[in-house]
């Protein structure tokens, strides 16, 4: 399965260098290497530095102290000399034309596609990731291509997309890149939405929210111990990221990987959803997900269809408006539902939507008003 | 469906068998690995010394490095090195001789050393001088410390870059790697060479930490204090069972400020410490970094939080990888 999966983002890397396609995104074949003078290397971000030309990295919680020529846990931002650089800056390893729903983001633009990318790295290591063999590497262990900010803009607009998704890895980890290629976005018309993990500090993420449209969190469980255990990061800085976002005028949506015996029972259902209620409101969309064997977790079976949808019943019983199940294709959850008079506002079969009965954010059949970004 | 189910059943049946068969490999190396170290009721560490190794130039004079190296060796051997080592190595074997060169000149494997071991196999066992390779993480660490990359003829030279990474992942208890294809593919042993140092994050780099060369994300494992990522590290099978010997370079002693060289931190020890058992060294190499941080009235590893559990760990019944006390290990010092 593993190999398989490899072997897939092997045959999707060399699509991409298929000379229709690069022709079609418009992108260089042009490879640089990682290892290239500091002078065309971009500094990070976001860094304190110490004695010795040692440097504190302070992106993410984790916080690294870093020694000279060594790098952060994420495996991409590097000391050189005391200075910190990203590796990882113009340097994408993966990209695709993915329709919004994929990400998933329902109530954000729904049926657009959006020009989708991502570098290698990641901040944390979930034993679950479903894109390993990207998220848990180094830059110089895959082949990457130079991307500049601008051309990501331009091959986007050229692709009759209005979205730029920073994606599949952890976007956190190529914080410049993402925040350039935003702004060189933005400038054309462009929206940008993060699929981040939320493992970011409260700093970077207020600047990042000045200049971006969308996030979508993947709040992994609603307890530290399995944070530790099984995605080798904390719990409450996600939740202040999540709180954050709310707070500012991003649009924000949730996902919750359900995974059997680990983060699928009743009481975190409800607990997740009671905080949810509480802190950022009912209007957020939560999608509870199907989890697959992958990486280090290849012991445990799929997750059940019956406790996702125990999952939906149980954070709608508390008051949650609009709750998906996700990675079940065809199952009525996928649909977006008027909490008020119930009927199918955005029929969904997988990422393909069947119809949209949501008018200038509201229902088309008794008018209530549905949160989210539409037009 | 009923295709998917039978599809899926042949899976399932033939993941049990692979797996099943993939145990005995694996319990077959974990046996070997035991017999190699618990035969013994101790270990054995020889520390071999020479206050005269270095010119006025403070430069190591490559003769008594060469003497330096073959005394530390007859004494470890007990003067039957061919004969003791000729168990694990012939005119057949494809030996990889592992450096550690992230701290460039000031402090990583002396090139002189790593060469003349290569020389060593070559002219004690016969072996080609195509069989063998010295290596680290990336070939420009190589070269920062004044190695020269040669992927052609003769005894090779390059970085886990120049080959690549294993497709699986390779697990043993919190770790779960891809390997180095050098550990995987182009090597039938490995002779460890690591340096003495201080470790600012996992507290000491020696034996055990050097291995985390051969593997694609060891920026995950410094967690903890790498505390059991370094000795997860060192027992999945494919390393544990081919490394078969450990030279560690303490020509240099750094205990502070590591893994980069700090000159004010870094003295010459002017020795090389061999042995087959990984923890036993490590557990010295503690000894030796605690004792030269309190003559320097610097705090302990302990008191700075950097103590490297780690080592205990790998002395564990789960890892078996070597002893880390005192009655259990036998260290004997040659001066020259």
């Amino acid at each position: 399965m593993n190999t398989n999966r490899r072997n897939f983002f092997k045959k999707g890397l060399s699509f991409c260098t298929a000379p229709f396609l690069l022709d079609m995104f418009d992108i260089t074949t042009e490879q640089n290497k990682y290892f290239v003078n500091n002078e065309s290397l971009v500094e990070a971000k976001y860094y304190n530095k110490l004695d010795n030309k040692k440097i504190q990295c302070k992106l993410c919680p984790r916080e690294c102290t870093i020694d000279n020529f060594e790098r952060g846990y994420c495996g991409v931002r590097e000391n050189r000399e005391g200075v910190y650089y990203t590796l990882v800056h113009s340097q994408a390893v993966t990209f695709h034309v993915d329709p919004v729903e994929k990400k998933p983001l329902f109530h954000f633009f729904p049926g657009e596609e959006a020009f989708s990318f991502a570098t290698v790295g990641c901040n944390v290591e979930c034993k679950f990731c479903q894109n390993w063999q990207i998220s848990q590497i180094r830059p110089e262990q895959t082949k990457n291509y130079y991307i500049s900010p601008e051309k990501i803009a331009e091959s986007t607009k050229k692709n009759n997309c209005k979205i730029i998704a920073y994606t599949y890895s952890e976007p956190v980890i190529f914080y410049e890149y993402m925040y350039d290629t935003i702004l060189a976005g933005n400038k054309i018309g462009l929206k940008s939405v993060m699929i981040s993990n939320g493992f970011i500090n409260t700093e970077p993420l207020k600047k990042l929210c000045e200049i971006i449209s969308a996030i979508k969190i993947d709040l992994k469980a609603i307890t530290e111990s399995f944070y530790k255990k099984y995605v080798n990061g904390e719990l409450k800085p996600v939740l202040n990221s999540i709180n954050l976002i709310k707070k500012s005028n991003v649009w924000l949506e949730i996902v919750y990987l359900v995974i059997p015996t680990l983060n699928d029972s009743e009481k975190e259902f409800k607990e997740l959803s009671k905080w949810i209620k509480q802190n950022i409101g009912t209007d957020v969309p939560i999608h509870f997900t199907r989890f697959y064997p992958q990486y280090k977790l290849m012991n445990l079976p799929p997750t059940p269809i019956k406790t996702l949808n125990l999952a939906k019943e149980i954070s709608e019983s508390e008051g949650l408006k609009y709750v998906y199940v996700g990675n079940v294709p065809g199952n009525p959850g996928e649909n977006t539902y008027c909490p008020k008079c119930k009927n199918v506002l955005i029929e969904r079969t997988g990422y393909v939507i069947r119809s949209n009965k949501i008018k200038n954010n509201h229902c088309s059949f008794c008018n209530n008003y549905i949160p989210g970004v539409f037009n | 469906m009923r295709i998917n189910e039978r599809r899926s059943f042949l899976q399932k049946l033939f993941s049990f068998a692979g797996l099943a068969f993939l145990g005995c490999k694996i319990k077959n190396e974990n046996n070997e690995r035991k017999s190699a170290i618990y035969t013994r009721s101790k270990s054995k560490v020889v520390i071999c010394s020479d206050n005269k190794l270095r010119d006025s130039n403070n430069e190591i004079i490559e003769e008594r490095l060469n003497i330096l190296i073959d005394k530390a060796f007859n004494s470890y051997f007990n003067n039957q090195t061919k004969e003791i080592l000729g168990a694990k190595i012939n005119k057949n074997t494809r030996v990889s001789i592992k450096v550690n060169c992230l701290a460039g000149k000031g402090l990583s494997t002396e090139k002189k050393l790593a060469y003349f071991i290569a020389e060593k196999l070559i002219n004690e066992f016969g072996l080609e001088k195509n069989s063998i390779i010295i290596w680290d993480r990336l070939s420009d660490d190589l070269e920062r410390a004044g190695y020269e990359i040669n992927t052609g003829k003769g005894i090779k030279c390059f970085g886990n870059d120049y080959v690549g990474y294993t497709d699986d992942v390779y697990f043993f208890g919190e770790a779960g790697s891809l390997l180095s294809k050098i550990v995987t593919e182009y090597s039938d042993v490995i002779i460890n060479i690591p340096v003495l140092k201080d470790h600012g994050i996992v507290g000491l780099s020696g034996c055990l930490k050097n291995m985390f060369g051969a593997i694609h994300n060891p920026n995950k494992y410094h967690i903890n204090v790498g505390d059991p990522y370094v000795a997860d590290v060192y027992s999945i099978s494919e390393i544990k069972s081919k490394v078969i010997l450990h030279v560690c370079d303490a020509t240099k002693l750094q205990y502070e400020g590591g893994p980069p060289f700090i000159p004010k931190y870094c003295e010459n020890f002017n020795s090389i410490i061999i042995s087959e058992d990984p923890v036993a060294i490590d557990y010295y190499l503690l000894k030796l970094i605690e004792e030269k941080r309190r003559v320097n009235s610097l705090k302990s590893l302990k008191e700075v939080g950097r103590y490297p559990h780690y080592i205990f760990t790998a002395a564990d019944s789960d890892h078996n990888l070597g002893f880390a006390s005192d009655d259990k290990i036998n260290f004997v010092k040659v001066d020259l």
